[in-house]
């Protein structure tokens, strides 16, 4: 059976004929070292090429980052201003869903301008803004969630926050997606 | 890449990895794609080379323009997926070449090789 989940995962951080390429060959080896060995090394090798996409120019990627973070932040603030400047917001069914809406729209749209902002570089810089985020919040939230458990709009805020990540890399793959991986690789590898 | 422009180019220095790399290329010929370098280099060089850091590998040797690619027929052994054969280029050869030349230099009169160092 051939797994195009695999080969989506390594085109968004490689091209599109290097994913299959790299897919095949670990197909190929799996017939005698097995599944566990397989989907061991589909993650290991998605993280090299992620690594990789991000250390070939660390400083274009910081910036990719820093401008992740820019554009992120209107929407945060957006999202917050709508349930703590409203008073008729807060404790509302509307408070809750505007937070969400504002931050996963928000991350949404950073993961796709990023990528066509620097359609090589941007699926690395999202996925590097995604592992920040979960880190920062996981280890200043966590330890305050863990305090004051009853505090309840701090951990929807805080639980609202690490799943925004996902919004963040789905738009960043539907962009790649869309800008990059239908394009020939001659004109992706000039990005 | 012609010739002339490997000749103008700034030397390009390739890391030890790199150079076992391109020799295993070279060693395979027409049939150098993923899993045969990686069992070249286990079987002559003695190395486990994890998948990840081989194809990183391969992808900057290809933006240096020491290596490159083309994609074969799809087989069904590897599920209707083509392979990606890579060969050395004349600038490859070229910096390997300068690369070994380097070691021969170095050795010259040590006489590690024979495991007889003085």
């Amino acid at each position: 059976m051939r797994d195009n989940a695999v080969e989506r995962l390594f085109s968004l951080f490689t091209s599109s004929d290097r994913a299959v390429a790299i897919a095949g060959d670990l197909a190929e080896e799996r017939e005698q070292r097995g599944w566990i060995w397989f989907w061991l090394h589909v993650v290991s090798v998605a993280c090299a090429l992620w690594r990789s996409a991000a250390t070939e120019a660390p400083l274009r990627v910081l910036a990719l980052v820093l401008a992740g973070l820019a554009l992120l932040s209107a929407p945060a603030f957006g999202g917050v201003a709508a349930v703590f400047l409203v008073p008729q917001l807060m404790d509302s069914p509307v408070g809750w869903i505007a937070l969400p809406f504002f931050w996963w729209g928000g991350a949404l749209w950073t993961g796709a301008s990023l990528v066509a902002l620097a359609p090589r570089r941007g699926m690395a810089a999202c996925a590097m803004l995604a592992v920040a985020g979960e880190a920062l919040l996981i280890g200043f939230g966590g330890p305050a969630v863990w305090r004051d458990p009853s505090n309840t709009d701090f951990v929807f805020f805080c639980t609202t926050g690490l799943l925004a990540t996902i919004p963040l890399l789905a738009g960043a793959a539907v962009a790649r997606r869309r800008f990059v991986i239908q394009r020939p690789l001659s004109q992706e590898q000039h990005q | 890449m012609n010739y002339n422009e490997v000749q103008m180019a700034a030397p390009v220095n390739l890391g030890e990895f790199e150079q076992l790399v391109l020799l295993a290329i070279l060693r395979l010929r027409d049939d150098a794609y993923g899993v045969t370098i990686r069992a070249e280099l286990a079987d002559r060089a003695g190395r486990t080379v994890a998948p990840g850091a081989l194809y990183t590998a391969l992808e900057r040797l290809e933006t240096k323009g020491l290596i490159t690619s083309r994609m074969s027929d799809p087989t069904p052994q590897r599920g209707g997926r083509a392979k990606r054969l890579v060969t050395v280029t004349a600038a490859g050869v070229e910096a390997l070449t300068r690369a070994l030349q380097a070691y021969e230099r170095l050795l010259d009169g040590l006489n590690l090789v024979r495991g007889a160092h003085a």
